[in-house]
């Protein structure tokens, strides 16, 4: 089947079988290979991206599902202003080993600070923001700190990208 | 040297997403290849039979009869890469398929029958000793020092039981990825592992006598944590064997499941383990039995089961001991690497059995431990002395201290006499001493002789070749610092040259934690050898002085190549036989406190609060030393608690991560870390080992913690709520 969708703003025209995984098109057939695949099914994180303005595994979600979506992937967001702020905090907070979880980790912490300020995000509202991503590598403590220190800082994250 | 908490030199890559792993590489006209497996846990192959109905001009089939030098070259070379006559585990490999995409693997799969005809199998470790055949002992290590008998005939009480560890899947977040890039007579490979030299010399033995040459690049790698030690180069043969069949680039690619049920996992343990004991608690005489469940293979069982040896002893002064081991065959999906290697079995033996001392003897644990532990001078078992870089007094003082343990001991002792039924929660404190030796054991690193160089470019700039590889750990930024400190130059002027064996030497696997204290120190060697070439040794330079000087050397001279082999310092010796002398040219140490609390409706272990102090010798990067002393605990505090590998009937059962549960943000305690730096003489800036440490003390301090919230010895793990419920409920638990 013949699919329309945006990825990253530009509109691009796709063949594809309906069950063929977003998480293929956007890396094999688009080359946009900063979505990452740790698990396959749902629970790892690696592969998150937008779509339609919301984070999705895109590991789960089939072709048939994307006519007409909006996708926006790691790729898609380095360049935007805001996210010199993401890199410095996971920078020097030491929040990178691996770093196969580091993009999915990354799109989680876009989605807290666009909808989010310091005041209502405790430590247990961080840890339910990255409930759905795994790392093996680092304990966790430091990507939580890069994220507060996210928090704390005024950075303007668009409410929707591409739109 | 300053303290450096440096960014890591590739943060900023991996956080944009634009680092390239090995499947982001964009391998032209490569075919995709798959594995044809065994479903029998031991059998002979009678006929492998292909479907006439199917059309099989799209598939390459590859069997162990095109195979010259079917084995995989390690330890024993016992582990073929394709089962030829017979299957020794289910899961062993049998056919490789290779065709232009995973939907005509599938599909071919579907179209090739296997016959067998079944052979008694050893499921499970149990099954192997009774069935008791010498020809499934991988090895066996008896180390005796002292007069164990007399000490227990003699001893005022003797103490004993029976610790059990489980399976642990290794879970880096990338699943295995290799490729083969055919080029005439060459074969590149590239792919995710810890040790490139590792698989070059597998490929050596595998293409002997043929015109094949290969040569092995490690690409970016996505955690490792042992289990891209051993593993890589048995399907690092694979897609080589099937570049040169279809003289094609290959792609082989694990998803999770695959990865989750086939490839290596830590070794199980079963360890009997008595303690002679005088009346006032000191541990005279220890006697182990250490059995390790290795699987189908050898793979590096012999050197696993040799650090479960040498560290079974903890961090105790025992006069006498016997400590016999044994690693021994049982049908399953072979064992290997893991961060720890052994150490954490034994460890948890010791530090468990010391519970059971306390128990017994109606003495707090840490009055036991107290007692017992080195004094710096003192020697160990295998009569080393522990005379230099003991950091382990400072580390207990500072736990102490961060965790407040002893008010709290007393603390949650009321509590749980008071309070813990009716808020329906049990707490518990524990503590744990572990130990790590540094490096490869005993001889290992003389027979290894790690080969680091150093080449001054004619702009001023170093070029570092080591083939110690990125994997999470850190081993590029800290080299750069090494060299930084060292040289005065700044980080873009030192370039770490890429892990490909005809580009760098062989300065050993990244693995035993030995890259820092090892290779770090060859790399410091190095300096001086540039130094020296330079006339800057032993005098104040600028980075600019550096930089004239090597354009004044370039003057003259067309190239200025250093390398530096290692050597142990002489009086390490170490006897393998006897397994007398210096298992291990240092130590490192580490002292924990965990806080648990059990949950009396669901008997879920939660783990709230984790104070550890480690000495390092040195931390070369403050912030990464911290960072995998986080990430050890939490994987430490995963196999204690959560990491339950299922195995029935021969099969590892776990699909994913749906039903192997490691930790998740949710779980992790308040972490509190500090770090000791007792310095080791002959480590860069004092550096000894650090990456499997953190690992070894976490569950054992769990452990403890959970042993005291519910008053018996919890004796085995994964503590989950099977396990909890059982020990809660049931009084004739105990051994």
């Amino acid at each position: 089947m013949n699919i329309d969708l945006t990825v990253n703003g530009k509109p691009v025209s796709i063949e594809a079988e309906p069950l063929d995984r977003l998480l293929d098109i956007l890396r094999d057939k688009l080359e946009l290979t900063g979505t990452k695949e740790g698990c396959g099914e749902g629970e790892c994180g690696a592969c998150t991206v937008f779509m339609n303005n919301k984070l999705v595994n895109s590991c789960l979600v089939p072709a048939m599902h994307l006519h007409n979506a909006n996708v926006v992937t790691i790729d898609g967001l380095r360049d935007f202003d805001f996210f010199r702020f993401i890199t410095k905090a996971y920078e020097e907070n030491g929040a990178v080993q691996c770093g196969f979880c580091t993009p999915g980790f990354v799109m989680s912490t876009i989605n807290l600070l666009r909808n989010s300020s310091e005041k209502n995000v405790g430590d247990e509202e961080i840890k339910d923001a990255f409930a759905g991503n795994i790392c093996r590598c680092t304990g966790y403590d430091k990507i939580i700190k890069a994220v507060r220190q996210l928090l704390t800082m005024d950075i303007k994250v668009p409410e929707r990208f591409y739109e | 040297m300053k303290e450096h908490s440096e960014v890591r030199v590739d943060a900023a890559s991996k956080i944009a997403g634009i680092e390239k792993y090995t499947r982001d590489l964009r391998i032209k006209n490569a075919l995709v290849a798959g594995t044809v497996r065994s479903s029998k846990a031991h059998a002979r192959i009678e006929s492998i039979s292909y479907d006439d109905n199917f059309d099989w001009s799209k598939v390459t089939i590859l069997s162990a009869k095109e195979i010259k030098n079917n084995f995989v070259a390690i330890i024993k070379n016992d582990m073929p890469y394709l089962a030829e006559k017979e299957v020794n585990y289910i899961g062993e490999p049998i056919l490789l398929l290779a065709a232009e995409n995973e939907t005509i693997l599938i599909e071919a799969k579907k179209h090739i029958k296997i016959k067998y005809e079944e052979l008694a199998a050893a499921k499970t470790l149990k099954a192997a000793i009774d069935r008791n055949r010498a020809e499934d002992l991988f090895e066996e290590i008896l180390l005796e020092n002292g007069e164990p008998e007399k000490t227990f005939e003699n001893a005022d009480s003797i103490v004993e039981d029976i610790f059990e560890t489980g399976f642990q899947e290794h879970v880096y977040l990338e699943p295995q990825v290799v490729v083969a890039i055919p080029d005439g007579n060459t074969i590149h490979i590239k792919g995710s592992m810890q040790c490139p030299y590792y698989v070059q010399n597998a490929m050596n033995e595998l293409f002997k006598g043929s015109e094949i040459k290969v040569d092995v690049t490690q690409i970016m790698t996505g955690g490792a944590f042992g289990g891209k030690e051993d593993f890589p180069s048995l399907i690092c043969g694979h897609v080589a064997l099937l570049a040169r069949k279809t003289g094609r680039s290959i792609i082989l690619s694990y998803n999770r499941e695959e990865d989750i049920r086939f490839t290596t996992k830590r070794h199980p343990s079963r360890i009997h383990a008595k303690a002679a004991v005088s009346s006032d608690g000191k541990i005279l005489g220890l006697d182990m039995d250490i059995l390790l469940d290795s699987g189908a293979y050898t793979t590096l069982s012999p050197v696993v089961l040799a650090r479960a040896v040498l560290t079974s002893f903890g961090c105790y002064r025992i006069p006498n001991v016997r400590i016999h081991g044994k690693a021994i065959k049982t049908n399953i999906s072979p064992c290997g690497a893991f961060r720890g290697f052994g150490g954490p079995q034994s460890l948890f033996a010791i530090e468990m059995l010391m519970e059971k001392v306390a128990k017994t003897l109606k003495i707090p644990v840490w009055e036991i431990k107290k007692a017992n532990m080195l004094f710096l001078g003192d020697k160990l078992p295998t009569g080393q002395p522990i005379d230099y870089s003991y950091g382990l007094p400072q580390c207990v003082k500072k736990v102490l201290k961060s965790s407040e343990y002893e008010k709290k001991y007393d603390e949650f002792k009321k509590y749980n006499e008071n309070e813990s039924a009716k808020a329906g929660i049990l707490k518990g404190i524990g503590i744990s001493l572990a130990v790590h030796g540094c490096g490869f054991t005993g001889v290992g690193e003389n027979r290894i002789k790690a080969i680091a160089e150093m080449e001054l470019l004619n702009d001023g700039k170093v070029l570092v070749k080591t083939a110690n590889t990125e994997m999470g750990q850190g081993v590029d930024t800290a080299y750069k610092i090494i060299v930084s400190e060292k040289l005065g130059l700044p980080f873009k002027d030192i370039i770490i040259e890429e892990k490909n064996t005809s580009k760098v030497p062989n300065s050993g696997p990244t693995v035993a934690s030995r890259s820092t204290m090892i290779v770090g120190k060859l790399l410091l060697d190095n300096c001086e050898q540039i130094l020296d070439a330079l006339s800057l040794n032993d005098v104040e330079f600028s980075s600019q002085d550096f930089k004239e000087a090597a354009i004044e050397y370039f003057g003259k001279h067309d190239s200025l190549v250093v390398q530096k082999e290692y050597k142990h310092p002489k009086f390490i010796k170490f006897n393998e036989d006897t397994y007398k002398g210096y298992g291990y040219p240092v130590y490192s140490w580490s002292a924990n406190v965990a806080e648990v609390e059990i949950d009396l409706t669901s008997y879920q272990v939660e783990v709230k609060k984790f104070y550890t102090a480690h000495d390092v010798g040195k931390a070369i990067n403050k912030q990464q030393s911290e960072g995998q002393i986080q990430g050890g605990v939490i994987q430490g505090i995963g196999y204690a608690v959560y990491e339950a590998l299922s195995m029935e009937d021969g099969e590892v059962q776990n699909r994913g991560f749906r039903d192997y549960i490691i930790p998740t943000i949710q779980d992790i305690p308040e972490m509190y870390v500090d770090i000791v730096e007792d310095a080791y003489f002959n480590g860069p800036y004092g550096a000894k080992a650090l990456g499997e440490l953190p690992f070894v003390g976490a569950a054992p301090a769990v452990a403890s913690a959970v042993s005291f919230a519910i008053g018996k010895i919890a004796r085995k793990i994964p503590l989950t709520p099977e396990v909890i419920a059982t020990l809660i409920e049931n009084s004739n638990y105990e051994y």
